[in-house]
């Protein structure tokens, strides 16, 4: 679900004069200074009403999780999209026109190809973040959606046993660990301007 | 096609960035098979003018024609991107695709015309052979030197067989050698192919050695349009002798012009000294008095009469075949080149002579 938006943005901040793009650029960015209890409560109370078509509000649905972790944690996407995007040459994408390639036909040839390694990185920084995710989450969640960290908050707090909560944990540690290694291997590239280039 | 000889023409074109004035005016034809320089400082407009006959920018207004065609002319909301230009185009870094091999960087323009299979690798074979890159096919960009890497961005221009070549500093990214090297192979590869091609640089010895017409320009305007000998023994102002080769100017009072712009002009300290007068000046003017420093002759005792000046030697460099001196002259520098038979001291007062059919006064 980001990974679109997060072209959309990237390829808009980069490549367009659109004026206002520095508007929607600060407002993504500014995302990263809301707390998450803020923006927990503030899903569960702003979308608690019946959506039409399918009479049950959004708050008390599943896919209330996704939407605020991809609302919360697109910045780290967006960013290191617009630094791949303006890493970019642009002359490699003007090569393509003159060779004979329309505006869309470059993109999927040339752009995206080129800018894989960016977002790809990008996507696991996205990832890293969103797993770790508690104080959102933990407004919104629904029995059988529980994720990893609200787990073991409640089987900790049940208090019964610590042991399931001690292996879910060393669980998340290790998954998370290896989306790191996998990322400082993809993104050395991409990392060092990743947030120098706001 | 055309029979006419004019291939591209401009029409007082302007481009603004912002609140610069990239472009102000620019009118211009090129004729079909010339290659044309576009010569300047960086920030001249040279590269906008190029991009803008690309289509890679959209002019603010005046016309464009490619081969008879309105390409672009924003008064009339017409514009043909650069994609539908039918041009080739090399860029100063390069911009090889670094995902894809030699043969997919050169045959990606023909994929897009969707020939098949065996005609894109028989014609990648000959414009690899012509570019004597053959056996190199399945490398990718990042495994070739910086010379191969720009004959790759030529192959690809060239593939699909346009009719217009643009060039924007293909060379300045290359060492000393290989660019003098290219620049024979690019003007004869463009010759023997029947192009018309511009070229953009801002080194005024390659825009001698590559074309057939220099056009220099500078803050966006074009300031002389000729051959590269005019524009270096006939410049048309003080800015476009000064860019092409060495120059020295004195600065001179006309005193008088007779015909075919012979005249005579006096320096500040009351030399006289006879040489061409612009056509742009007038008696009385003032003006600057160029001359290049292979066109003065050195003496170390004549006696000074007309043409000649008294100088003080600043500097001397031995380069082998030649000296070359750095003279004093009312505290203005002057360049002067010699034989190597010429000898004289730093600090000695010598004569400079100042060859009258050589030497140039040119408006400011």
């Amino acid at each position: 679900m980001a990974l679109p938006i997060a072209l959309g943005t990237g390829y808009v901040l980069a490549r367009t004069n659109i004026s206002g793009k520095n508007v929607l650029d600060g407002i993504m960015t500014s995302v990263l200074a809301i707390p998450g209890i803020m923006m927990g409560i503030g899903y569960l109370i702003g979308f608690d009403y019946p959506l039409p078509f399918i009479n049950e509000s959004l708050s008390r649905v599943w896919l209330i999780m996704p939407l605020v972790l991809t609302a919360r944690r697109l910045p780290y996407m967006t960013r290191t999209t617009h630094a791949s995007f303006l890493q970019l040459e642009k002359s490699l994408e003007e090569a393509a026109f003159v060779s004979g390639a329309s505006k869309l036909r470059t993109f999927f040839n040339i752009t995206l190809p080129l800018i894989l390694k960016g977002v790809f990185a990008g996507m696991l920084l996205f990832l890293v973040m969103a797993i770790q995710e508690i104080s959102a989450t933990i407004f919104l969640y629904r029995p059988g959606w529980e994720t990893l960290p609200i787990g073991i908050y409640l089987q900790w707090n049940r208090g019964t046993e610590f042991g399931v909560p001690a292996a879910a944990a060393f669980i998340l540690i290790i998954f998370t660990l290896i989306l790191l290694i996998i990322f400082s291997k993809t993104g050395q590239r991409v990392l060092g301007g990743a947030f120098a280039a706001v | 096609m055309s029979m006419r000889q004019e291939f591209v023409k401009l029409v007082k074109v302007v481009k603004t960035f912002k609140k610069v004035t990239a472009v102000a005016g620019v009118s211009l034809s090129v004729n079909k098979g010339e290659l044309v320089t576009l010569l300047g400082p960086s920030g001249c407009g040279k590269t906008t003018t190029l991009r803008l006959i690309a289509g890679l920018e959209i002019p603010d207004s005046g016309e464009i024609y490619i081969d008879d065609l309105l390409v672009s002319a924003p008064e009339k909301g017409i514009f043909v991107p650069p994609h539908k230009r039918g041009i080739g185009m090399v860029f100063q870094n390069y911009a090889v695709w670094p995902h894809m091999t030699v043969f997919d960087n050169i045959a990606y323009g023909l994929k897009i015309q969707r020939l098949s299979k065996d005609e894109i690798s028989r014609r990648v074979k000959e414009v690899l052979e012509l570019i004597g890159l053959s056996g190199l096919e399945d490398r990718y960009p990042t495994q070739l030197s910086g010379g191969q890497q720009q004959r790759v961005a030529l192959a690809r221009a060239l593939i699909t067989r346009p009719q217009l070549l643009l060039l924007d500093e293909p060379l300045s990214n290359l060492d000393a050698k290989l660019r003098e090297r290219m620049r024979f192979e690019i003007r004869s590869l463009v010759k023997n192919l029947g192009l018309t091609a511009i070229y953009v640089t801002h080194d005024q010895a390659e825009a001698l050695v590559i074309s057939d017409r220099i056009v220099v320009m500078n803050h966006g305007k074009i300031e002389q349009i000729g051959k590269p000998e005019e524009v270096y023994k006939n410049p048309a102002n003080r800015f476009v002798a000064d860019f092409i080769g060495v120059a020295n100017f004195i600065p001179v009072t006309v005193k008088k012009i007779a015909e075919n712009f012979q005249g005579i002009v006096v320096t500040e300290d009351g030399s006289v000294i006879r040489c061409t007068v612009s056509s742009r000046l007038k008696e009385n003017n003032k003006a600057y008095l160029l001359i290049r420093p292979e066109d003065i002759v050195l003496y170390k005792d004549s006696p000074p009469g007309e043409n000649t000046l008294q100088v003080k030697v600043v500097h001397r460099v031995y380069l082998g075949n030649i000296n070359y001196y750095w003279l004093n002259y009312n505290d203005l520098e002057f360049r002067v080149q010699t034989s190597p038979d010429f000898e004289a001291n730093e600090g000695e007062r010598i004569f400079a002579f100042l060859k009258p059919d050589k030497a140039i006064a040119l408006p400011e």
